[in-house]
């Protein structure tokens, strides 16, 4: 019978002080799947409720958390418009006025269901803290609340899978608690251990559209200059489409 | 006695040609009344909504404390500053998202405001889930009672929504958001800000609103230079004269409709109502010898006809102003309806004041004397069957 204790008593401690925090979790999601420094290729296909479709394409260049530029490839008529996220501010620049402006957070990106911040902020851990930390059988499930200072929606709720780390899906929700828009993660697709695809579908509980955004054409890079973050010359990146 | 029953009795004997004077005033003076009303409305609108949405100079910053904004900004020049908030958000329906202006209503900026946030349908907001639309930018996009979802970014930059219920729709607003801000009520803006401690504008009422343009500069200067030495980002300010300045043209148009129409009506009217009374009266002209044989002298008779004329004038007078007034009464109703150039944004309202109604009876009387004597003399000094 002591031997049995033992047994369970070795087989929990190690699980009670190796478990991991909701904190944890959520940064291995992150490692899992978005690379720290690389080249990208992201498609966004809204689709509206009628069933017409609207395509835009950016190539991004995205290091660390909070540095990701991206020139827009598609539509044409705006081909080679930049969208910077530098530390806390998000920067807009139009060829078709060639103005540099700052863009609020929840800003709607380009008439799809994302905001800014969706697109721009990858990194669900360098804006949010975890206030609650849920299992299912398969999955976390991490609520998110934004850190002191950082710019985010009222509560995120992520589902995260035990096995892979991987994310499965979450939901948006107001400060006042209203749900804004759900994401399902359709596909991850590793080449080796870099992220080679990856497809994510927006949709709202109000509206009858979606929007399904695709990275592909994943680059890992070794370092990105520095002068790609730098809203001065954002002009100059807008000869990158 | 007698001599007074004749104008009546002759108003109605005349039927036809009664009738066709009353027409013409009634209609010059409905024009009258809608030119005046209109223009009074505009140059209302353009002289003193500025003034009224703003004080003397606004500052739009970023969130700040209400407390630490009103302990910065002292001045002996100053009557009071004025905090509100006027933020940007994501309206949305099940069809379409939109970035409009939000704007609320407090107790003081109301008072201000009243003469020009007037819903073309519906009402002002009341309670917490009230809004009023904008038709300016969003023409037809939302409905009396539809249920709309506001967000918007909060003071400590998170994300937050609110669900609103259309309960009016506006044409024009002051220039607290003319034609594009969207109104809701102060405990509404609490909530989705969720505080009530930040305000993002700045305006300030002066002591003197007609201080010199150097001394209005100088504490602008002095508050902007405060502002910025407490690394609060102003995104937008201006001095009111600065904005009448840009519309200065625009004001002095409008200013001048009351002229150029009494201007253009006095030959155009005068020249028709000369025409009648010539026709007529010269039919009637065996009348007219009739009362030269009974003695009447020729500035008797004159008078006896002016005053026929004048009963008609205002007849025509009184109905013109009544119909002006009837008509502007239904358009009130029925702006929502209306579809205007989005040049300059105002529903079809009038604002008619006693002096106006006053002046458009004299300017019509005066215009009739004027043009009616010389004919009615030159018929009644023509010597009998004189054809």
């Amino acid at each position: 019978m002591k031997k049995i204790i033992l047994i369970l008593l070795l087989l929990w401690i190690p699980s009670y002080f190796f478990a991991l925090s909701g904190e944890e979790i959520l940064k291995k999601s992150d490692e899992q799947w978005v690379p720290d420094i690389c080249s990208y290729l992201l498609t966004m296909k809204t689709i509206e409720s009628g069933g017409d479709e609207k395509e835009n394409q950016f190539k991004g260049f995205k290091k660390g958390s909070v540095k990701n530029v991206m020139t827009v490839v598609k539509p044409k008529k705006i081909s080679g418009s930049v969208f910077l996220r530098k530390d806390d501010v998000i920067f807009s620049y139009y060829t078709t006025n060639h103005k540099l402006n700052k863009v609020a957070y929840q800003s709607l990106f380009m008439g799809s269901l994302l905001s800014y911040g969706d697109v721009l902020a990858t990194e669900l851990s360098f804006d949010y803290n975890v206030s609650k930390t849920e299992e299912t059988g398969e999955d976390y499930i991490l609520t998110l609340t934004p850190k002191q200072g950082q710019s985010g929606y009222g509560k995120v709720v992520i589902q995260i899978g035990k096995k892979d780390f991987l994310p499965k899906k979450r939901d948006y929700y107001a400060l006042s608690g209203i749900l804004l828009k759900s994401c399902v993660f359709n596909k991850i697709e590793f080449d080796g251990k870099n992220l080679s695809y990856m497809e994510q579908e927006f949709f709202e509980p109000l509206k009858e559209r979606k929007t399904i955004v695709s990275l592909s054409s994943v680059e890992i890079l070794k370092d990105i200059p520095e002068k790609y973050y730098n809203e001065n010359f954002i002009q100059y990146l807008s000869g990158l489409k | 006695m007698t001599k007074a029953k004749i104008p009546f009795q002759n108003v109605l004997r005349h039927r036809f040609s009664s009738l066709i004077f009353i027409l013409i005033f009634a209609v010059s003076s409905f024009v009258l009344y809608w030119s005046f009303g209109y223009a009074n409305l505009i140059s209302s609108i353009l002289n003193d909504s500025f003034y009224d949405s703003y004080g003397d100079m606004v500052f739009f910053t970023d969130y700040f404390e209400k407390d630490k904004i009103q302990t910065l900004i002292q001045d002996p020049s100053i009557e009071r500053v004025v905090l509100d908030r006027e933020i940007q958000g994501i309206l949305e329906n099940p069809e379409k998202s939109d970035l409009v202006i939000l704007s609320e209503l407090t107790p003081d900026n109301q008072n201000r405001l009243k003469r020009y946030i007037r819903p073309v349908v519906g009402t002002l907001p009341k309670n917490t889930e009230d809004i009023v639309v904008s038709e300016f930018l969003k023409e037809g996009q939302y409905q009396l009672g539809e249920t709309v979802t506001m967000q918007i970014s909060t003071p400590d930059k998170v994300i937050n929504a609110k669900k609103f219920k259309v309960c009016g729709i506006t044409k024009s607003s002051g220039w607290k958001g003319l034609g594009s801000a969207f109104l809701i009520t102060e405990e509404s803006m609490t909530e989705l800000l969720a505080s009530n401690r930040h305000a993002n504008v700045i305006s300030v009422f002066l002591k003197n609103k007609n201080e010199t343009r150097e001394a209005k500069k100088e504490i602008y200067q002095g508050i902007k230079k405060t502002l910025e030495e407490n690394k609060l980002e102003i995104k937008d300010s201006w001095m009111t004269y600065e904005q009448m300045d840009k519309l200065a043209s625009f004001s002095g148009l409008f200013a001048s409709v009351k002229s150029l129409v009494m201007i253009l009506f006095f030959p155009l009217i005068g020249a028709v109502s000369a025409a009648i009374v010539w026709m007529y009266a010269f039919r009637r002209r065996k009348e007219l010898w009739t009362y030269s044989a009974l003695g009447m002298t020729h500035g008797s008779i004159t008078v006896l006809m002016a005053f026929e004329y004048w009963i008609l004038t205002l007849t025509g007078i009184i109905t013109g102003l009544g119909i002006g007034s009837f008509t502007s009464y239904l358009a009130e109703k029925a702006n929502i309806w209306f579809r205007f150039s989005y040049t300059f944004v105002s529903p079809l309202l009038t604002e008619i004041h006693t002096g106006d109604i006053v002046l458009i009876v004299m300017f019509l009387l005066l215009c009739v004397t004027f043009w009616i004597i010389p004919p009615l003399k030159r018929i009644v000094k023509a010597p009998p069957f004189s054809y």
